[in-house]
């Protein structure tokens, strides 16, 4: 497969600061890559250089073939759209409207709407789920209705590339997963290449098809989500902040835990209890006999098992707790 | 909406500009006005000066000044994605009085001016348009320098209170008798552009209008800020640059004809917006264009205490309809979704 956008030893920057340098990448049509990186790692500076916003300072960006910096104002419109953190101005424009805007780098001199620009915007307003609420102002939308409009504005400028600076910041959980549920959608039905910058790991593992971690003083390191968990990149990934990335749940977590409990029973269960013992700093472990372990019947039944034999039984997860930090 | 709105606008407009010529401080039967405009004779000689040498370029220079007016603080609050942006804010229109006061204060044959008046107002135009200039240029200067709208708007203000401040120091040491015309010529007035001047006065407000209805398309981007504008194709530099003469160029020719006339530009967008329910520059500034040349007529009207021979100052009317208008903007906040 071509790539659509590809970098090569890219460096990025503000005139007097120098942020990445040698960054090499490769960004496909009809996948979802995630930028993953933590604060001040420099992702919404590559994602503004990849978007023309801000110059390279070294190396070349390859956009459907041809360099970036050859690019008019116009043509760029038509190959990369975004979705940025800006505050706008749009609380008196409906859906409609908003996502027409989209469709100024086709439109004439006074952007006014043909019959198939419409068409256009009815399509990609259908595409997020908004058709109905079309007339319905922006000022009026929730968050995550906002979002969706946005993302139907850079649908409706028909690129191949979209950019999102992390679109599901300010989203609550169900929003958050709707949204990426419709990205993934579009990478896949219309084959586009989709780009987000995102802080939230454990909703990327289960979306992106590539991420792309970018680190101080580091590499930009590319792959599948599951290779680079397995070969340990995530994990050294969040190394110095005191998280630590679970290999076996794939969540985040404070420093590893030490005390080890054992847990058998009901899988279910077994696996919520595990989740409040990580809490609690315990580390969920298989049956053993040199440590306390926990039998989960059901979730109103539970045996706390003490390493000198002794059986406590427990009604809620809470009773195990109260139990094992007593110990 | 658009559909009843224009034509109850274009009618209000109609409506107003007829009052305008009918009334007046004095008294003129509205039967004999009709005979005027008809280019009939009449028997009273004055009457036909008073309605064709007064009234009408009066009523045609408030509609001219208010639709530039609102255009313009259409266009500021746009570009700097803030509602109480307007044309006297960055400064422009401090800019134009600091050039007709040093004309006006300053100038050693005032008298041979003011005999010569046509001449006369060559030169105060001329003066308001470099005073303006000059204050739009450090306004460019800084525009490159400083990428955020909001330092842009403070250092608007900033070179404002500059220039008002060179202005006071003119007018402590300014003559009495040179000090009257100024101060007058301060407190606004849509009557001082004569027939004769009228056409030239149209030819610039006109041309700064279609220039800024050129601009629609760049203003409708830039309701989602400056990168988004950038990533729809939109040449962000050029777009500041033209807004921001374009914007001068109105605000000057309406200061330089009309006096410093305060309020109209900020408070007609806001009418404008809050009447049409959208902010669709396709749709707004149309509206805007007639909103404010309704409301500048409506302030000319009111200038004359109904039922009394007073009048009363522009710019005491302006303010009196206009800061009201404000107060009641910001406290209801829920009202304008331009501000989310």
């Amino acid at each position: 497969m071509k790539p659509i956008l590809e970098a090569r030893g890219l460096s990025i920057g503000y005139a007097t600061t120098l942020i990445h340098k040698d960054l090499n990448l490769n960004l496909f049509p009809g996948e979802l890559t995630c930028i993953l990186g933590l604060n001040g790692a420099g992702k919404t500076t590559l994602l503004r250089t990849l978007c023309g916003f801000l110059p390279a300072l070294e190396g070349q960006i390859i956009l459907a073939g041809k360099p970036l910096s050859s690019y008019t104002p116009n043509r760029l419109s038509l190959t990369i759209g975004v979705v940025l953190t800006e505050n706008t101005h749009t609380g008196d424009l409906s859906a409609h409207d908003l996502v027409a805007l989209g469709r100024h780098p086709h439109t004439g001199f006074f952007g006014v709407l043909k019959k198939e620009d419409n068409e256009i915007i009815e399509q990609s307003l259908k595409a997020v789920g908004m058709l109905h609420k079309g007339k319905l102002l922006t000022s009026e939308m929730s968050d995550g209705e906002r979002q969706k409009v946005m993302i139907a504005k850079a649908l409706s400028q028909e690129c191949p590339i979209i950019i999102l600076d992390e679109p599901t910041a300010f989203l609550d959980v169900g929003s958050r997963i709707e949204s990426m549920l419709l990205l993934r959608k579009l990478a896949k039905e219309q084959n586009k290449a989709i780009l987000i910058s995102t802080h939230d790991i454990e909703q990327a593992i289960q979306m992106a098809d590539t991420f792309w971690l970018l680190r101080n003083n580091s590499q930009l390191i590319c792959g599948t989500p599951e290779d680079l968990i397995l070969n340990g990149e995530i994990n050294s990934f969040f190394d110095k902040n005191n998280i630590t990335f679970d290999i076996h749940t794939g969540k985040l977590s404070s420093p590893a835990p030490t005390s080890p409990i054992g847990i058998d029973g009901d899988p279910l269960v077994a696996y919520w209890l595990g989740n409040a013992l990580v809490r609690n700093r315990f580390k969920p472990s298989p049956p053993g006999h040199n440590y306390p372990n926990v039998v989960c019947s059901c979730s109103r039944n539970f045996t706390v098992i003490l390493p000198n034999n002794i059986h406590i039984p427990a009604q809620s997860i809470s009773h195990v707790l109260n139990i094992l930090l007593a110990q | 909406m658009k559909l009843v709105l224009y034509p109850t606008l274009i009618s209000l407009l109609l409506l107003l500009f007829t009052l305008s010529l009918v009334y007046g401080a004095v008294y003129i039967p509205t039967s004999s006005v009709i005979d005027i405009l008809l280019g009939k004779e009449i028997e009273r000689a004055a009457w036909q000066s008073i309605v064709l040498q007064s009234r009408l370029p009066q009523a045609i220079t408030a509609m001219l000044a208010g639709a530039s007016l609102g255009v313009s603080g259409l266009l500021l609050q746009t570009f700097f994605r803030n509602p109480l942006a307007g044309p006297s804010i960055l400064g422009v229109s401090d800019g134009a009085n600091l050039g007709v006061a040093l004309i006006m204060l300053f100038s050693v044959n005032l008298e041979h001016l003011n005999r010569y008046a046509a001449s006369g107002y060559a030169v105060t135009i001329l003066a308001a348009m470099s005073g303006a200039g000059i204050i739009l240029s450090i306004i460019l200067y800084f525009s490159f320098k400083v990428r955020s709208n909001v330092m842009l708007l403070i250092i608007g203000i900033m070179v404002g209170y500059l220039t008002s401040s060179l202005i006071s120091i003119l007018n402590y040491y300014a003559a009495a008798d040179k000090l009257r015309n100024y101060v007058i010529w301060g407190l606004g007035s849509f009557s001082s552009v004569t027939l004769e001047q009228l056409p030239y006065f149209s030819a610039c407000t006109l041309g700064g209008l279609v220039f800024a209805i050129m601009l629609i398309k760049p203003l409708n981007a830039l309701l989602l800020g400056e990168n988004y504008a950038a990533n729809l194709g939109v040449r962000i530099n050029l777009v500041r640059i033209q807004i921001l003469f374009c914007t001068g160029f109105l605000t000057a020719a309406t200061t330089a004809f009309c006096g410093p006339i305060s309020f109209i530009g900020l408070a007609v967008p806001h009418i404008a917006r809050m009447t049409l329910g959208s902010s669709d520059h396709k749709a707004l500034l149309p509206v805007v264009l007639l909103s404010g040349a309704a409301v500048a007529l409506i302030c000319n009207l009111l200038t004359i205490l109904p039922g009394t021979d007073i009048t009363l100052p522009l710019n005491a009317v302006t303010s009196l309809i206009g800061a009201p208008i404000i107060i009641y903007i910001i406290t209801n906040r829920r009202n304008i979704h331009f501000f989310n």
